[in-house]
């Protein structure tokens, strides 16, 4: 035999009509047994208010019949009955009436608003991950697996690449069934759903992902259930996936943003450094063309001046070459990260003298003043780089400074660092052009007239960086300009044993 | 071959045929009679063959390597060798002087550097023949009486630490050739030395301050960096 179940909610206003009822009995004693009535009234806004619209039907009709079988037919006054009780009667029920449905509406409302908070949330949470992940495949996991765990439902992003491609979003791994639907979905423009009619492994509902200028990929929520998915649910659906679509196009158009400038920056670069090397190749290839060709049929020059001066030329052109060709070796060495440092305890002070010595030449027509103090700690560093950064420098000096002038070399220990500078005196720097001078190519305005090639200071900087230092330019007059670059001291030099007590050489 | 006698013989190792040209040329006409050979296994065959005074090696061959060349040069004989290098062969080149080698020449270079270091070696060479070392070197204002140890200045008496002057004594004793950091370490502190680096650095440092006008432009006391010192007279 089963027992026929009673709802709760029954059993709870059935409860309170049957508490409600002593009060009723006492009072009985002194009014009219339909003010009785208005008692009961409560157990009925009770259940319209906290249980549902049914039980408070039901507690109505029961707590009439309570009045009804206890205290008016009992007492034999059936005819007040016929008069007062049923005007409270229709009294009760219409109160019952209004006070339900105002209930349900209530609830109603209070479970919409609290779903359209956990909705405002899910989609805050989405935007807010969204908004700082980077890549649009990663952007597109983060989507999916938001949007998967919003509906609790399995999801599948895929998005179109530059080649018009639909890859599926990282980590996922759609069956060809499912591929072949987004296509199709795609095609259509449209939300395609498939049922269980269709290919069982592509069931879902698919969406396309609109961008704002164009569909950008298609979003798929999978798995069997997907009829039982509620209208406002769509809905969500639907917000998410347009923000997903937002975002990720954003970034793809930011990628593709970003891609363009590269281009551009590489064919900038290009076209620098061709127009850079064609030009200072071919101005010493020419001189030394020329002077050859006359040197070759030198039966010709018997004036031993003229074939020393055509000599002197060619070298010096040659040389020219020579520096340039280094300098782009060491650019292409330094930038392709193929430099290994060979760091070892080294000395400033002969890093100027082993620099000086290889820019002989170019500083015949200066004043060297170099000034290291005696207790200049030695440094960890790669000696021959240094002194690459040191000729670079003095080059630099000899090209901007007026003959006879000084060129001041110095060193002096700063705050865990060294700090090691070039000083010269000759055309200086424009103003604002400090950090300029360092880019690759960048030439002075007022440089048109010396030979450079744009890439001495590059080098300087990639090989201060290398070592962690830093570089940078100082203009301390109009024609007074100061390179000045820094390497970290911050480690202690290695001992040495001194020798035993300093003793005159034995004779 | 009274001629042979009299002129140094040079054996060049070169395959560039541009590069072989230019020696020739310079060579010949400075006094030298050359010898060509444009591979390793070619140059190992003419200098056993002729016993060349000095041998200038490419350090990029196309068969063996420059640097096996002149360590196997090294196993019988002491002849000086001057290598040849491009800008970016620098690790070979410091392992070509530690085979063995006297000197470097980066390419492209000028003719008396050349032949500066060609002087140079072939001084060395013979000083080493005859063994006969003489008792006094003096260069510029610098003199180093080496029968008496004593070390002067523009005539006045320089105090030098006992490494101080074998320092000096090292360089001077070959002067212009260059003289590795190794061979230095070795000779002045010992073999158990030749890592420690920071010693020649703060003792050439001290020697500068001693011997040189302005100890960071030195005329003498030169530093090749990574390879070792030179002293210039």
């Amino acid at each position: 035999m089963t027992a026929m179940r009673i709802p709760r909610e029954f059993t709870y206003g059935a409860a309170v009509v049957v508490l409600i009822s002593p009060f009723a009995a006492i009072l009985s004693e002194f009014v009219h047994p339909p003010t009785l009535l208005m008692i009961y009234m409560i157990a009925v806004v009770f259940s319209a208010t906290k249980l549902s619209e049914k039980a408070s039907y039901f507690t109505c009709i029961f707590s009439f019949c309570i009045y009804y079988f206890v205290f008016v037919f009992p007492r034999g006054q059936a005819s007040q009955l016929d008069r007062d009780s049923i005007v409270s009667l229709v009294a009760v029920v219409l109160v019952t009436i209004v006070v339900s449905r105002m209930s349900v509406k209530n609830k109603r409302e209070k479970a919409e608003a609290v779903e359209r908070e956990r909705e405002t949330q899910l989609i805050y949470n989405m935007g807010r991950d969204l908004a700082s992940t980077r890549g649009v495949q990663h952007l597109a996991s983060i989507a999916c697996s938001h949007i998967s765990k919003s509906l609790a439902r399995p999801a599948l992003l895929f998005v179109l690449d530059e080649d018009g491609v639909l890859k599926p979003s990282e980590h996922s791994k759609p069956s060809p069934d499912q591929i072949v639907a987004a296509k199709m979905c795609l095609g259509q423009k449209e939300m395609c759903r498939i049922g269980p009619e269709g290919e069982k492994n592509a069931q879902g509902i698919y969406l396309p992902l609109k961008g704002s200028l164009s569909i950008i990929g298609v979003l798929a929520i999978t798995g069997t259930e997907i009829d039982s998915l509620p209208a406002e649910r769509t809905r969500l659906l639907e917000t998410l996936a347009n923000q997903a679509a937002l975002a990720i196009e954003r970034t793809m158009s930011w990628e593709t943003a970003e891609r363009r400038k590269m281009l551009v920056e590489t064919i900038k670069m290009r076209n620098a450094l061709l127009s850079s090397v064609s030009h200072d190749l071919r101005t010493p290839l020419a001189a030394i063309m020329g002077s050859a060709s006359v040197l070759k049929d030198a039966a010709k020059t018997t004036d031993p001046a003229v074939t020393q001066e055509l000599g002197r030329s060619i070298y010096g052109e040659a040389d020219r070459l020579n520096r340039f060709l280094l300098n782009l070796l060491d650019m292409t060495r330094l930038q392709s990260g193929s430099v290994k440092l060979h760091k070892e305890w080294n000395s400033i002070e002969e890093c100027f003298g082993s620099a000086i010595g290889r820019s002989r030449e170019q500083l015949a027509e200066f004043k060297i003043v170099t000034k290291v103090p005696l207790d200049l700690p030695l440094i960890f560093m790669d000696e021959l780089l240094i002194e690459q950064v040191l000729v670079n420098l003095l080059d630099n000096a000899a090209k901007y400074s007026i003959a006879g002038t000084e060129i001041v070399l110095a060193a002096e220990p700063g705050d865990a660092v060294v700090n090691v500078s070039v000083l010269n005196h000759g055309l200086g720097i424009a103003e604002g052009e400090e950090e300029k001078i360092f880019d690759k190519f960048y030439r002075s305005g007022v440089s048109d007239t010396v030979f450079g090639t744009g890439l001495g200071l590059t080098i300087c900087r990639s090989i201060v960086q290398f070592h962690g230092g830093k570089i940078w330019a100082e203009r301390l007059q109009a024609n007074v300009t100061k390179f000045v670059f820094s390497l970290p001291a911050t480690e202690q030099p290695p001992a040495i044993i001194a020798e035993e007590a300093e003793q005159s050489e034995p004779v | 071959m009274s001629q042979c006698e009299a002129l140094p013989l040079i054996l060049v190792v070169e395959d560039e045929p541009e590069i072989r040209r230019f020696l020739r040329v310079s060579l010949t006409g400075n006094g030298y009679q050359i010898l060509e050979a444009t591979k390793g296994e070619e140059a190992l065959t003419l200098a056993a063959d002729k016993k060349p005074d000095v041998i200038i090696l490419d350090l990029g061959l196309p068969d063996i390597d420059g640097t096996e060349v002149a360590g196997k040069i090294r196993e019988w004989s002491q002849v000086p060798i001057i290598i040849l290098s491009a800008r970016n062969q620098e690790v070979d080149k410091v392992a070509a002087l530690d085979l063995g080698a006297d000197d470097y020449l980066t390419k492209p270079f000028g003719v008396y550097e050349l032949l500066a270091r060609i002087k140079v070696a072939l001084k060395h060479a013979s000083r080493a023949k005859t063994e006969e070392e003489e008792p006094v070197f003096s260069a510029g204002k610098i003199c180093v009486d080496m029968a008496k140890r004593l070390v002067f200045l523009d005539g006045e008496e320089v105090h030098l630490t006992p490494n101080e002057y074998k320092l000096l004594l090292t360089l001077v004793q070959s002067p212009g050739k260059l003289i590795s950091q190794q061979q230095l370490l070795r000779a002045v502190w010992g073999p158990g030395y030749a890592k420690e680096g920071h010693y020649l650095r703060v003792y050439m440092g001290q020697l500068r301050r001693k011997l040189e006008e302005d100890p960071a432009n030195p005329k003498h006391l030169i530093t090749e960096p990574g390879l070792g010192y030179r002293f210039c007279e």
